[in-house]
């Protein structure tokens, strides 16, 4: 009986003092803070945005050397196809540099500097799945290279890596000096260069690849990754003198 | 919530573009008026850190304006930007939710619901290559409030946009003043004065004013006149004084200027606006206007 009178008691209060309608409910629950994107899943999305056409050239440009290799009647021999990849390369730097600097080039680096996530923290994504992209493309493409036996898989990989990183520490500086949508086209031409002049050494692979010139490549491959590295350092810590808002 | 600039400089070469500037901003609408290389876009970008400093500091409660926490409350509308080729009006939102660390559920909803308020919902999907000048800029204020800042920093957010859009912008502005800190750029000198609870006057990197626009009026109180003369002294007052208008009529030239003494006999005083102060500090002859 107590209760009975107890709930009757609160529906006649509701009846003669109605609670007022809730006001401005969106525009509070708008403004309650919401947790945000963790940095890995932030990373996961930038990966996304990298433009299907780079990996997709990526692999037709390893594709077609591999294929180039083996229809110039080179077979299984372990200079003509390494001749044929390492001539790649450049290209695949030139598409992953000129990917991760398009926000200058597109004019969306300033947005993108004053961001939460902001353009260093992209560049450095980007440079990260692209570099690990064409290093495990550079994988793939050793076994055609070392079947032929004349070379290790690590000298292949010397030999393969350093016009890579070639490319790349200069079309930094090109991305660094230049800027803007005209460093596509240095960049592009320093890769013609390179890749054009590692096609025409072919027949003299005795003195670009003999055994005098490994310890050459090596030092020039650590040389040009320290600088590498260092330069990537540099954007991560938003260094003076790169020209990233384009 | 107060943002500080203590002796901010910034040079390139022999130009100083900022110099030593200190401020001290709290919640409301601040007004950043000044001519073409006043330093006014330095400033802006070292408050978002897309510039550094050469020497002093800018904090916001006490953090320096290059964190990562700092950025996780800014709203940022450059000048100019751009986008990328393949991106919609909805793309472009939440790729840059996305770096603003917002969620993807949150981050769409948000989206859309900033489309609404720029009038873009009926493009969302369309490229943005597609868009007049007018859309991409409220589509760029859009992308601005995407995490409900508490610094927003519009540097000339009307160009670009007609009238009927600037007085629609300035409306929002108003509103968003009320619980954060906004800077606003402008050369529209109406922009400023209906909306901006304080206004900044910048000159060659150095804020040389800083009030409310009565305070402000104040300088040129008394120094603008009004008065109708035939062309050949209309010339000779033109090259000597500021003048804001100029219009020909049957009786001669009307001319409103800015001169610290009555030009002529027949001029009368007439109230100052901010456009006369504008003109008074930045025009070509202000050095005999002030005098």
């Amino acid at each position: 009986m107590l209760r009975f009178q107890k709930n009757q008691l609160k529906k006649e209060l509701q009846q003669l003092f109605p609670a007022p309608a809730p006001q401005r409910k969106e525009e509070f629950l708008r403004a309650l803070p919401y947790p945000k994107a963790r940095r890995l899943e932030t990373i996961g999305v930038q990966i996304g945005y990298i433009r299907t056409g780079t990996w997709a050239l990526s692999l037709l440009a390893v594709a077609a050397a591999r294929l180039a290799g083996q229809g110039i009647a080179l077979g299984e021999d372990s200079f003509g196809m390494l001749w044929c990849l390492s001539a790649a390369m450049p290209l695949l730097a030139v598409l992953a540099v000129t990917e991760t600097f398009r926000s200058s080039i597109y004019g969306m680096a300033e947005l993108e500097m004053a961001a939460k996530y902001n353009l260093p923290q992209v560049l450095l994504v980007r440079m990260g799945a692209l570099g690990a992209a064409d290093f495990l493309l550079m994988l793939l493409g050793l076994p055609w290279v070392v079947q032929g036996g004349e070379l290790t898989a690590f000298r292949a990989a010397v030999y393969l890596m350093a016009p890579w990183l070639g490319t790349c520490a200069i079309a930094f500086q090109i991305e660094k000096h230049v800027g803007g949508r005209e460093s596509i086209w240095y960049c592009a031409a320093f890769g013609l260069f390179l890749g054009g002049g590692i096609f025409i050494s072919r027949g003299r692979w005795g003195l670009v690849y003999g055994d005098g010139a490994f310890s050459l490549w090596l030092a020039a491959s650590a040389a040009l990754a320290i600088c590498l590295a260092r330069q990537i350092w540099q954007i991560r810590c938003g260094a003076k003198g790169w020209k990233l808002e384009g | 919530m107060e943002l500080i600039f203590d002796r901010v400089t910034k040079q390139y070469r022999e130009k100083i573009a900022v110099d030593r500037v200190s401020l001290s901003l709290s919640q409301g609408v601040y007004g950043l008026l000044g001519a073409n290389g006043a330093g006014k876009t330095t400033l802006m970008r070292m408050m978002c850190g897309v510039l550094r400093p050469d020497s002093g500091e800018i904090r916001y409660n006490g953090m320096d304006v290059g964190e990562e926490l700092y950025r996780d409350v800014l709203g940022y509308l450059p000048q100019e930007f751009g986008y990328y080729p393949e991106f919609s009006a909805m793309d472009f939102l939440m790729y840059l939710a996305s770096l603003k660390g917002i969620p993807r559920k949150k981050a769409k909803e948000k989206s859309l619901e900033l489309l609404e308020l720029a009038d873009l919902s009926h493009v969302a999907k369309k490229k943005i290559k597609t868009f007049s000048g007018g859309m991409k800029q409220r589509l760029g204020i859009a992308q601005s409030l995407l995490n409900n800042p508490e610094v927003l920093v519009l540097d000339e957010p009307t160009a670009g946009l007609d009238p009927k859009e600037r007085v629609k912008f300035r409306n929002m502005v108003s509103k968003l003043g009320n619980d954060r800190i906004v800077l606003l750029s402008t050369h529209i000198v109406p922009d400023v004065e209906y909306i901006a609870d304080v206004i900044l006057l910048m000159k060659d990197g150095a804020i040389i004013h800083k009030g409310s626009l009565e305070e402000i009026i104040q300088e040129i109180s008394g120094k603008v006149w009004e008065c109708t003369v035939d062309s050949q002294s209309a010339a000779r007052l033109m090259g000597q004084y500021p003048a804001l208008n100029i219009r020909k009529e049957k009786e001669g030239t009307s001319l409103r200027l800015v001169c610290g003494q009555k030009p002529t006999e027949s001029a009368v005083q007439a109230a100052a606006a901010l456009e006369d102060l504008y003109l008074y500090y930045f025009s070509e002859t202000s050095g005999e206007g002030q005098e």
